[in-house]
């Protein structure tokens, strides 16, 4: 599994078929992803859901409203589907 | 006659003979003097602040065995919340979670209640994990924004239109803004068993459910004989996590929680719904079957089961 930040626009281009996660920042600028898919162009690649979920406890302001981070658990647990991109 | 509790829809012209009997001893005759008053009353909820750890937790732990469900069995957790959250939660608030006590992991003999505020949804598990590989879990997610397909049932029982659940959007409301959740569960151990209740609107089976893990059930079921520890308003305690995912903004508001031991009917929770008025559960046709009732009428006490939640640090109950 691949794990990434993306903007908006890199988002838009992803195959969302090969998407098992995927939240969006609380302004819904940007977005983190689980895929199957190698993105070359991200705003960011981690090396894990484990760094992933670093990555949203340091900037938790950013991504979670109540002072915690995704847990690597959701980043596992969530099951993506298109109505969310609604 | 001494033993007289109830004549209820008599009229008492047509009592012949009651004769000897003090007007003290009888519960409920209505329309005549010395007539006792009901004793339900709901005058508070629980509010479990958004400060988190166990000491700010609403908790208590089951030694007796009485809320340990296992796969196979059939169960109904019901509760009335009024939301505090607000839009820009974007994680996780865990309304109730049930897991073996001193654990490494949540699932571990769990079943958790919670809302996905980031992806507008509620999401019901229970299973079994005794290490990091070693798990499975059936799971239910009901969203509520999309209109469409299977996720309609959801969109129209909650009331939340094309806006996600919070404190400025509560959807479908009873008295005093308090929406009743209830999830039901038959016997047969697959994600497919449980329903979601939205007040009395049933919202039906998951559209999204999952039955996944790698281990057999068989091999590492659910206890029925670990303790277990219950926590309302947060999500226990387990490994380094310790009652957070709690919520933002303003404290959430939980008032009569019940568990029982039957996957009640859509029938029943209309009946528990009481047009949006909460009643006293002891009273429910299913009564027999409750085995856990909190009211949170000042404190965390049972009014059915033994145990009595610990409500601690800035949570509290508060006048509705």
């Amino acid at each position: 599994m691949n794990y990434y930040l993306l903007t908006e626009e890199q988002y838009k281009e992803l195959k969302k078929e090969n998407v098992s996660f995927m939240r969006k920042n609380i302004e819904e600028t940007e977005r983190v992803v689980s895929t199957t898919e190698k993105i070359e162009d991200s705003k960011r690649k981690f090396y894990s859901n484990i760094t992933l979920s670093n990555y949203t406890s340091l900037n938790h302001i950013k991504w979670v409203g109540d002072g915690t981070r995704i847990d690597t658990e959701e980043i596992d647990e969530e099951i993506y589907i298109k109505e969310l991109d609604n | 006659m001494p033993n007289i509790a109830k004549i209820n829809n008599v009229q008492i012209g047509n009592v012949a003979n009651i004769n000897g009997i003090q007007a003290s001893n009888i519960a409920n005759v209505y329309g005549i003097d010395n007539y006792i008053e009901p004793s339900f009353s709901d005058s508070y909820a629980l509010s479990k602040t958004i400060s988190t750890g166990t000491s700010n937790a609403v908790y208590f732990v089951d030694s007796s065995d009485t809320f340990n469900f296992v796969g196979g069995d059939a169960w109904t957790i019901s509760f009335w919340i009024k939301a505090g959250w607000s839009s820009s939660l974007n994680t996780n608030i865990h309304f109730v979670v049930g897991h073996k006590n001193n654990t490494s992991y949540q699932v571990e003999d769990g079943i958790k209640v919670l809302y996905n505020e980031s992806n507008n949804r509620i999401q019901v598990r229970y299973g079994n994990k005794t290490t990091s590989s070693n798990t499975w879990y059936k799971d239910g997610q009901w969203l509520f924004h999309a209109n469409s397909g299977a996720y309609a049932a959801g969109y129209s029982a909650a009331g939340l239109g094309s806006s996600y659940w919070s404190a400025t959007n509560r959807g479908y409301v009873g008295d005093d803004d308090f929406t009743m959740i209830t999830i039901t569960k038959a016997s047969t151990n697959l994600a497919s068993s449980l329903k979601l209740y939205w007040n009395a609107n049933s919202a039906g089976s998951a559209p999204i459910q999952s039955n996944a893990g790698t281990a057999n059930v068989n091999v590492i079921p659910m206890s029925a004989t670990d303790d277990r520890l219950w926590s309302v308003g947060a999500r226990g305690k387990y490994g380094s996590l310790d009652q957070d995912k709690a919520g933002n903004s303003s404290a959430t508001l939980y008032n009569d929680l019940t568990i029982w031991d039957k996957e009640l009917s859509a029938s029943e929770v209309s009946s528990l719904y009481n047009s949006g008025t909460r009643m006293d559960a002891t009273t429910h046709s299913a009564s027999s079957n409750l085995k856990g009732y909190w009211q949170f009428e000042g404190n965390g006490n049972a009014t059915v089961s033994n145990h009595n939640f610990t409500i601690a640090g800035g949570s509290n109950t508060t006048e509705i």
